[in-house]
């Protein structure tokens, strides 16, 4: 009885973060000016947006950009894992930990590097070739669709690298033996039952790719706005930042959200039936038995070569291109004579600077809130929805999983209609705004990890306190609590890292009161000041690569003991 | 038909290097049923899997038919691919995403064969196995007796030169396993196929078994027939780890043709089986159902005075725990034939269920 209550109140609050935006969003597309308290209604804004001139061409650029960059990381990522989880490659443990680090690397970060490394003007990737090679134009320009996608990859890479490597690792390794023994050729025994076997896995990594590219805006926004390719994150921060009027178009916008919602919400779902698929191939072996990894032969240090590459492209460079561009006294191309004035300038200003400061601290608060609250929520959610048998309990988690198909950048507009309609909640324009964007926004990831975890937990568990004679608090505080710990954990970092990088929601609720780090940056590098967002970013970055680093020790620690 | 010559297998593990394998060498004839039974970790699983291809040993030679599909030194390894060989596994590792029939039907479809006849050879497999009824099944909706037996067809759908078993039936409740073992002792039967059969589970080896390989730490202690394994051992471990062994140390005062007189704390004991053990320190193996219990005071060569300390009734058979001399000794007997505890009794060893052995 008590577990059908505590539904009501989570399926209440989450339909309220979750839907009440999409409805308000709706209705908005049919006010004039994308107002509620507009007068009248009508359906100009959905005439503009569809019938313009810049729906198709930003519709090709989505797909082409989110389809290319999904294939071409879901390919790397697949054999990465393969690779680390399968084979002798050299070095396995230490591309374990280093595949961590462009996790934490934000994606604005990664793409202003590879403006600076690959700039037809400046980059300095550019102009080496041309020194070394005696060409008289930039080999690679970065401002380009291909650029798009090539650093898009390399944001994706990783996660899809997470998502496949425990398939690869829990897969039985007698299913291959069993194929290899019967005589079949290692290429027979990869297409025909290692890669059917884990399509399941595949399939879902690809499904969340896609809606991973078709919300992004950072990368977008840094490589493709300037040279006025747009997609659809772009093109509704283009709607909101710099309409010709000077007025947010929020009405087109709103009109354009029904479109991308319907779809992404397809998609979304797509994604939690794939992956519920994926856990009827659930092949774990009974025995602890770690086979010989397959030999690479000749293949070994070709494939190690390709790896490290990877990893200087996804890491080393950018991280190295991040520092010295913040030492330059102005944003200029980087030669060996420049080398001679480096200044930590920006740097100390950084330190002393108030504006800067409060960024800061409304960053920090921001995500040790929002990942505080989504951690909480995660575990409610995942109890409530995997251990009561009320008819709600699908709703409720198909609530939590919905925003993880609406776009960031929508989400800020049908929030800022939420409470600019919501008055009474004064929360429009101050930090508070962007905690419930990112609690609505991260849920999905939250819950998804707390679901797979809770799963596994045996329900006599649970019992064996009920009957000991604890209740309802007391079995998820003394039991389940502790055991779900370590996911509950993860899923904290993982929101702070993520709320502490996010950029096109912040943009968007960007008011004077809650500027933070990633909007901060953004202002510094569009307003041509690029030393000083690297200067900031190299900060922000390193701050995130020791919350993750502290965590995966204690992971480490944690797993020995 | 299978030779396997000083195979030799070094792990490093975070304790220092380990050997699995320790100069194993055997030799299996055609239409053999060849078993390696140990304890877990003695190196059996290793040594099938370096037979299979699937494990590549330091030091050593295999030799399939005559054809070396591995040899160190002379840098030959066949991959597991081309050894022609069945397998069935402890996971039974059925492939999840195919059906019945297509699981069967894989080898013959990676060998060559069109569908269509891959088919067909399948469901003759299935039906040698009695599955043919579940051929278009799932794999995924089987019960493990029926993923057991797909994997059993699987690996002889083809006639392969050699049937390897990684413990096939550890997996399977009781029952099922002695009718798996009665089956696939046929099976083995009616193919001929020559055989090596990996398993813990003494009983196992004993009925499905022409010979066995102990294994103990990575090396073979004693290979022989499962009579010669349970009634004349050479080595005391093959005497505790095949059926139940009362051990008892000896010191063996001469040799007598095959036997040996050996001097125990029960007496002297006259043994008509002492293979290659020497006068000297040695142990005296008799089994607790060989030994007879009689009233006390029946004397004649071979016999010692006990009284019986506790009985337990196990239906058929009675287990006697008996004093003698101060040793404790197991004695089974019919359940009819039970005495009750403080009874005094004669024990006799009958000297042909008597072995001598080194001593332990």
């Amino acid at each position: 009885m008590m577990r059908r209550l505590a539904l009501l109140p989570l399926g209440l609050l989450l339909a309220y973060l979750a839907v009440v935006p999409l409805i308000l969003l709706g209705l908005a597309s049919l006010k004039p000016e994308g107002f509620l308290d507009d007068e009248g209604w009508t359906f100009d804004n959905w005439r503009a947006v569809y019938l313009g001139p810049q729906l198709w061409p930003m519709l090709g650029n989505t797909l082409v950009f989110a389809l290319g960059s999904t294939a071409a990381a879901l390919l790397l990522g697949t054999l990465l894992a393969w690779l680390v989880e399968r084979t002798d490659l050299p070095g396995r443990g230490l591309v374990r930990v280093m595949i961590i680090l462009p996790l934490a690397t934000p994606p604005l970060l990664l793409a202003i590097a590879w403006v600076l490394l690959l700039s037809p003007r400046t980059g300095f990737f550019n102009f080496a070739l041309m020194g070394a090679l005696g060409l008289d134009r930039a080999p690679f320009d970065i401002f380009s669709m291909g650029g798009m996608v090539f650093v898009e990859t390399m944001v994706l890479l990783p996660s899809v690298y997470l998502m496949l490597a425990p398939a690869f690792r829990n897969m039985d390794p007698n299913l291959e033996h069993a194929a290899f023994v019967s005589g079949a050729s290692v290429w027979t025994v990869v297409t025909r039952i290692v890669l059917p076997l884990l399509r399941p896995a595949i399939l879902a990594a690809a499904v969340f790719m896609l809606i991973v590219c078709l919300v992004v805006f950072d990368v977008p926004g840094t490589i493709g706005m300037p040279v006025r390719i747009f997609v659809v994150s772009s093109l509704v921060y283009i709607w909101a930042a710099e309409s010709p009027t000077g007025l947010p178009l929020y009405g087109r916008i709103a009109a354009l959200a029904v479109l991308f919602v319907v779809v992404l919400l397809a998609l979304a779902l797509v994604y939690q039936l794939l992956s519920l698929q994926g856990q009827r191939f659930a092949t774990i072996s009974g025995k602890g038995y770690r086979p010989r990894p397959m030999p690479l032969g000749r293949w070994r240090w070709a494939a190690f070569a390709g790896v490290w590459t990877y990893f200087f492209l996804a890491t080393i460079a950018p991280l190295a291109v991040l520092l010295v561009t913040s030492l330059l006294p102005f944003q200029t191309r980087i030669t060996w004579e420049v080398l001679d004035r480096l200044t930590l300038d920006h740097h100390l200003a950084f330190l002393g600077n108030p504006r800067l400061l409060t960024a800061v601290r409304n960053t920090a608060i921001i995500a040790l809130v929002s990942a505080s609250l989504v951690a909480l929520l995660s575990l409610l959610v995942s109890w409530a929805v995997v251990r009561s048998r009320a008819p709600g309990r699908r709703i409720i988690d198909l609530l939590a999983f919905l925003p993880l198909g609406i776009p960031g950048v929508m989400i800020g507009v049908g929030l800022i209609t939420v409470y600019l309609t919501f008055t009474w909640i004064p929360i429009y324009g101050t930090i508070w705004i962007l905690v419930v964007a990112y609690v609505t926004t991260f849920l999905a990831y939250g819950t998804r990890t707390t679901n797979g975890v809770l799963v596994q937990l045996h329900r006599d568990i649970e019992e064996a306190a009920s009957v000991a004679g604890a209740g309802y608090w007391t079995v998820l505080r003394r039991i389940v609590l502790p055991l779900a710990l370590p996911a509950v954990i993860a899923v904290w970092v993982w929101v702070f890292a993520h709320a502490a990088r996010e950029l096109s929601t912040a943009l968007m609720l960007h008011g004077r009161h809650n500027t933070v780090i990633s909007t901060l940056m953004w202002n510094f590098w569009s307003g041509g000041d690029g030393p000083r967002a690297a200067a900031v970013g190299v900060w922000l970055m390193l701050a995130l690569f020791l919350l993750v680093g502290l965590w995966q020790l204690l992971v480490r620690r944690q797993e020995r003991a | 038909m299978l030779e396997a010559a000083s195979l030799t297998k070094t792990y490093v593990t975070a304790q220092g290097p380990w050997r699995a394998v320790d100069d194993v060498s055997f030799r299996i004839e055609a239409g053999e049923f060849f078993t390696l039974l140990g304890p877990s970790g003695c190196g059996k699983t290793t040594t099938l899997r370096s037979i299979a291809g699937l494990e590549t040993p330091d030091e050593g030679r295999i030799a399939i038919g005559g054809q070396a599909v591995f040899d160190a030194r002379a840098g030959v390894n066949l991959p597991a691919n081309r050894r022609d060989l069945g397998m069935v596994f402890q996971s039974y590792a059925v492939w999840p995403h195919m059906s019945v029939l297509r699981n069967v039907a894989f080898p013959l479809e990676v060998h060559g064969a069109s569908r269509r006849e891959a088919a067909e050879g399948a469901r003759r497999a299935l039906d040698l196995v009695g599955l043919g009824h579940l051929a278009e099944r799932s794999a995924t909706l089987l019960s493990g007796g029926q993923q057991q037996r797909v994997a059993l067809a699987r690996a002889i759908v083809r006639p392969v030169r050699l049937l390897l078993f990684d413990e096939p039936l550890s997996n399977l409740d009781a029952e099922l396993r002695i009718q798996m073992r009665v089956e696939l002792r046929d099976l083995q039967r009616r193919l001929s196929a020559t055989s090596v059969y990996v398993t813990h589970d003494q009983e196992e080896a004993m009925a499905l078994s022409d010979r066995i390989a102990v294994m103990r730490a990575g090396r073979i202690v004693e290979v022989g027939t499962p009579d010669q394994l349970y009634l004349r051992p050479r080595h005391p471990f093959t005497a505790r780890f095949i059926g139940q062994a009362e051990l008892v140390p000896a010191d063996l005062l001469r040799r007598d043709g095959g036997g040996a007189l050996l001097r125990t704390r029960l007496g002297d004991i006259a043994c008509e089986w002492a293979g290659d053990v020497a006068p000297g320190p040695a142990s005296l193996l008799v089994r607790p159902e060989h030994i007879e219990l009689h009233p006390p005071g029946t004397d004649g060569p071979n016999t010692a005075h006990g009284r019986v300390l506790s009985v337990a009734f196990l239906g058929k058979l009675a287990d006697h725990e008996v004093d003698v001399a101060g040793l404790r000794m197991r004695v089974q007997t019919m359940s009819t034939a039970r005495r009750a505890p403080g009874t005094e009794v004669t024990l006799r060893f009958p000297p042909e269920r008597c072995v001598a052995l080194a001593p332990e």
